[in-house]
């Protein structure tokens, strides 16, 4: 199969490891993998903060960056930029006359990456996981349109008996659906709020006693893990693609 | 313009300003919302064929109810046993033979209480009720869904028996029993009384930092009896 | 102007007691309303059903009312219209000095919360008395509710005794039943007394005329029997068509509120006493308040008005939680009153759909499904031109720059060039826009490489 790398902004910047075990675990999973240089971001503060004729130009850019790369699918490791693409980029779109079908075509493209690998790659993610030490996760509020709560839940919790691949448990944190108070602009007009909510956040996930945090969300990865290091608590955040790509041998664990 | 409720004896009236108000609305969008069909059979929390008695007081027991079982012959014992001695104050008591018991049964319950020494009152004001030791009603129907029981006002019962005195107890003949809330309101057809209500339990309030505290205006121990 | 909404809620995230008593609470909540709608069959099948039923009334919004008027006109009630705030106060104030009318008892109504009745009231000689006890303790104690149904959430046992004393001299405990029942002792004697009793209404059942109210302390069943008159205090929207429509709403709405099967007392009232009932009042008004949500109908977010206020969404609210209802300015706190807050009192509020991270929580809680993320975003979109004109800009600014693959590159230069690398690869102070975000945690330092770079120079397949 086919598929082109939408890697989002944040990712390119700040993560660029997740990206590259995105790559590599589809790579791994038999895909042709592609990464259009031309994309950018795909406006979601823009259209929170509801500036949408912002957005809408973001939007467009990345309809027509993708409606010239030919593939089967488009990838992307973050559900909210996803989201962004499904929903918002052909609701933005609806009136260019140029772009709305092209916008509806690359909306039904566009799969979030553990979503990819469940639906169309039928992986079963959590055989291919393996635990060297006990794990909790982050459920980023804007993947419920990519999975649920309990589909994570199910992803991360490696078969126990019969395998190879049990290991040390996965944590649950006491409120598995919780935000972590990023909220794109949100967190830096009520920073306050947002790092209150991001505290009991951290409270909750340092309270599973587990170090690796499995966080699907690049911009939720950013606050998190701010917090964690102004607070000094000993929490790492990976993406689940670095997990599978460490669990697969395609990439050595992070120092 | 304030209506004058002298103008119309029983008949209320609409202020213009409001059918004016309404009038001016919007009307409805074409391609609007239809309204779900009815009944709502597929939506019932409970089989039509549940044991009925056995939810209801599970339901009724986990919302404050004392569940009492009794027979038509045991039934006056049952209630004397639970009210508070003769002494606490007078008993209002409602005409049950409209609801879980017939006239025999109802007198027999009268006289047992007389016997034992209460005093036993039909008033349905202030002070008799705001200074009685209980209150005895029968129920129009109880829900085993969620253990409630329905009373109506009417020309013999009260609105203010089931909530004034501070201890209720509500007698429930079993067949007074129906599965779920839409079953009660499948029956339900006009003229309706003035008043419906649904009771789930004792008076109850949590302002207080979440700390549940029963009685705060109404009864604090409400008691069902249900009667086979 | 959306400075004082950011400062009152940074503000609000100090004060720690309140904001610990209202995390304890707001999570127990959460947690009975999941177990209790997890446990009630076809839920998310009577969660549906009951946003059509909304939806469908709200859409036909002039039959219903017309109809509701009709039959309660026909059991012998009088409605009345408020077109706003200052209408429905002079009515119910009218009515009481009509019928000297002296002492009124209230039911819990955000309604007359909305409108301020009781200080109508008084300044015309008639005395208030707050029966719900949260508010009964918020009256007494000259503050404001914080939650539509768990007025004084804010409020811990010792703020509760120390009020009770100093206002009915009664004896300092802290123990919620001694203080529950000083409460009780007292508001029985003025429940002996009152001549007018005064509530919202939780539905109005058009095809009856039916009040439906609902309440757990059974205070709003003594305030609609006690007196002699009744005045029902009720928005436009609050209509539902046919009674059988009310049973998926009492299924609902206290499993949403705070994980009760049923609240324990659901009342229904058609009409005023009649001649052969035993008690009750002998006059029932409705008085019907439009108040602004006209104007809500026929715009974008109308969706609001098929809220049946059950307080989920505000449990549920991680803003809410972490800043408790006073920081909101209005009646309406919390997801659904940062909506319906702006919409009904004006753009003086509009910074409010902002304080939000959009995290959605509202929208599982929402027992009628309104989609309050997708709404605060639109009212973010029509109040944008409110915004400070250099965020507009910059807006403006970022987004020409990010749409061209050349720009997009050079600012990832320059961040990387701004953001100081004490060698942790961490910044604690963030230059510029970025010093808000250091406030409350470091910034990680962008990669050294970023994955486009990586990409060109060795994980493309022909790198």
């Amino acid at each position: 199969m086919n598929v082109a790398l939408f890697v989002t902004c944040l990712t390119d910047t700040f993560f660029p490891r997740a990206g590259e075990a995105v790559v590599r675990v589809l790579r791994h999973y038999g895909c042709q993998v592609s990464f259009p240089a031309a994309q950018t971001c795909c406006g979601q503060p823009a259209y929170n903060s509801g500036f949408h004729n912002e957005a809408r130009r973001l939007a467009a850019h990345l309809v027509d960056v993708f409606t010239a790369h030919p593939c089967d699918c488009i990838v992307t490791p973050s559900a909210s930029c996803a989201a962004m693409v499904q929903h918002h980029g052909p609701e933005l779109l609806a009136g260019d006359p140029h772009r709305a079908a092209a916008a509806q075509a690359v909306a039904g493209r566009t799969f979030e990456f553990g979503r990819f690998l469940r639906e169309r790659l039928q992986v079963d993610i959590a055989a291919a996981l393996q635990w060297r030490e006990p794990v909790t996760f982050h459920y980023p509020c804007h993947a419920r349109d990519s999975y649920s709560p309990a589909e994570l839940q199910a992803w991360l919790t490696p078969p126990l008996c019969g395998s190879t691949n049990s290991g040390a448990p996965l944590r649950l944190p006491l409120h598995v659906d919780q935000c972590c108070g990023f909220g794109g602009l949100f967190s830096v007009d009520y920073p306050e709020v947002s790092g209150a909510m991001l505290a009991e956040k951290l409270d909750g996930l340092a309270a599973t006693g587990a170090r690796l945090v499995v966080c699907n969300e690049a911009a939720c990865a950013l606050q998190l893990a701010g917090g964690a290091h102004r607070r000094g608590l000993p929490l790492r955040f990976q993406h689940l693609a670095e997990c599978l790509a460490e669990a697969l041998g395609l990439m050595e664990p992070e120092a | 313009m304030t209506p004058d409720p002298a103008a119309g004896a029983s008949h209320g009236t609409v202020d213009p300003a409001f059918v004016q108000f309404v009038a001016q609305l919007q009307p409805p969008p074409a391609n609007d919302t239809p309204l779900p069909q009815q009944p709502l059979d597929e939506l019932r929390a409970l089989a039509p064929d549940s044991d009925l008695v056995q939810r209801f007081t599970a339901a009724a027991t986990e919302g404050g109810w004392q569940v009492h079982g009794a027979t038509a012959t045991t039934l006056a014992e049952v209630i004397a046993g639970i009210l508070p001695p003769p002494d606490a104050g007078h008993l209002v008591l409602e005409p049950l033979s409209a609801s879980a018991l017939d006239d025999e049964r109802a007198a027999a319950l009268q006289n047992l209480l007389t016997a034992r020494g209460y005093d036993l009152r039909r008033g349905h004001d202030d002070p008799t009720l705001f200074d009685s030791a209980a209150a005895i009603t029968g129920v129009r129907a109880a829900i085993a869904e969620n253990g409630m029981i329905v009373v109506h006002s009417g020309p013999q019962t009260a609105r203010g028996m089931s909530l004034i005195p501070p201890i209720h107890v509500a007698i429930i003949a079993t067949h007074q029993i129906m599965a779920d809330l839409f079953d009660y309101f499948a029956t339900l057809a006009p003229p309706l009384p003035t008043n419906i209500t649904f009771i789930t339990g004792p008076s109850k309030t949590a302002d207080i930092e979440g700390v549940l505290v029963t009685g705060i205006h109404g009864p604090r121990t409400v008691h069902a009896v249900l009667v086979t | 102007m959306s400075g004082g909404l950011q400062d009152r809620m940074a503000a609000a995230t100090r004060d720690k007691r309140v904001i610990g008593a209202i995390r304890l609470a707001t999570w127990r909540k959460v947690e009975k309303r999941e177990t209790a709608l997890a446990s009630l069959p076809h839920a998310d099948d009577l969660r549906a059903r009951a946003a059509q039923i909304r939806r469908h009334t709200i859409e036909h919004l002039p039959r219903y009312l017309g109809q509701f008027a009709e039959r309660v006109a026909a059991a012998g009630g009088h409605v009345h219209f408020a077109a706003n705030a200052a209408v429905a106060c002079q009515i119910i104030t009218k009515l009481a000095a009509a019928r000297t009318l002296r002492l009124a008892v209230k039911s819990k109504s955000m309604t007359s919360e909305e409108i301020h009745l009781n200080a109508a009231l008084e300044a015309q000689g008639v005395q208030v008395v707050e029966t719900d006890l949260g508010e009964f303790i918020v009256q007494i104690d000259r503050d404001r509710p914080s939650h539509i149904i768990t007025p004084i959430i804010h409020k811990d046992r010792k703020q509760v005794a120390e009020a009770m004393v100093r206002e009915l001299g009664c004896e300092y405990s802290e123990d919620p039943q001694v203080l529950s029942m000083i409460a009780r002792h007292h508001l029985r004697d003025i429940f002996r007394r009152c001549d007018l009793g005064i509530s919202g209404v939780n539905f109005g059942i058009a095809e009856s005329g039916t009040l439906c109210l609902i309440t757990n302390e059974g205070n709003g069943r003594l305030t609609t029997t006690r007196p002699r008159v009744h005045v029902a205090l009720m928005g436009i929207e609050k209509v539902i068509p046919r009674l059988t429509d009310l049973p998926v709403f009492l299924k609902l709405i206290s499993r949403a509120s705070g994980g009760q099967a049923m609240s324990v007392y659901t009342t229904l009232i058609t009409g005023p006493r009649k001649p052969s009932d035993r008690d009750g009042p002998e006059e029932l008004h409705v008085v019907i308040m439009d108040n602004g949500r006209s104007g809500i109908l026929n715009g974008p977010a109308a969706e609001v008005l098929n809220c049946i206020r059950c307080g989920a969404c505000l449990n549920a609210c991680p803003v809410y939680r972490n800043t408790g209802g006073h920081a909101y300015d209005s009646v309406y706190p919390g997801p659904i009153g940062a909506l319906i807050t702006p919409l009904l009192f004006g753009p003086a509020h509009a910074e409010l759909p902002r304080a939000s991270s959009l995290c959605g929580a509202c929208k599982v809680a929402c027992p009628v499904n309104i989609d309050i993320p997708a709404l605060l975003v639109r009212l973010r979109h029509l109040s944008r031109g409110q915004q400070p004109w250099s965020k507009r800009l910059l807006m403006q600014l970022w987004s020409r720059a990010m749409s061209s693959p050349t720009l997009y590159r050079w600012g990832q230069y320059l961040l990387r060039g701004i953001v100081a690398d004490d060698g942790t690869g961490w910044a604690t102070r963030g230059p510029g826009p970025l010093g808000a975000w250091t406030t409350q945690r470091d910034l990680l330092r962008p990669a050294a490489r970023s994955f486009r770079e990586r990409w060109r120079e060795e994980l493309r397949d022909d790198a």
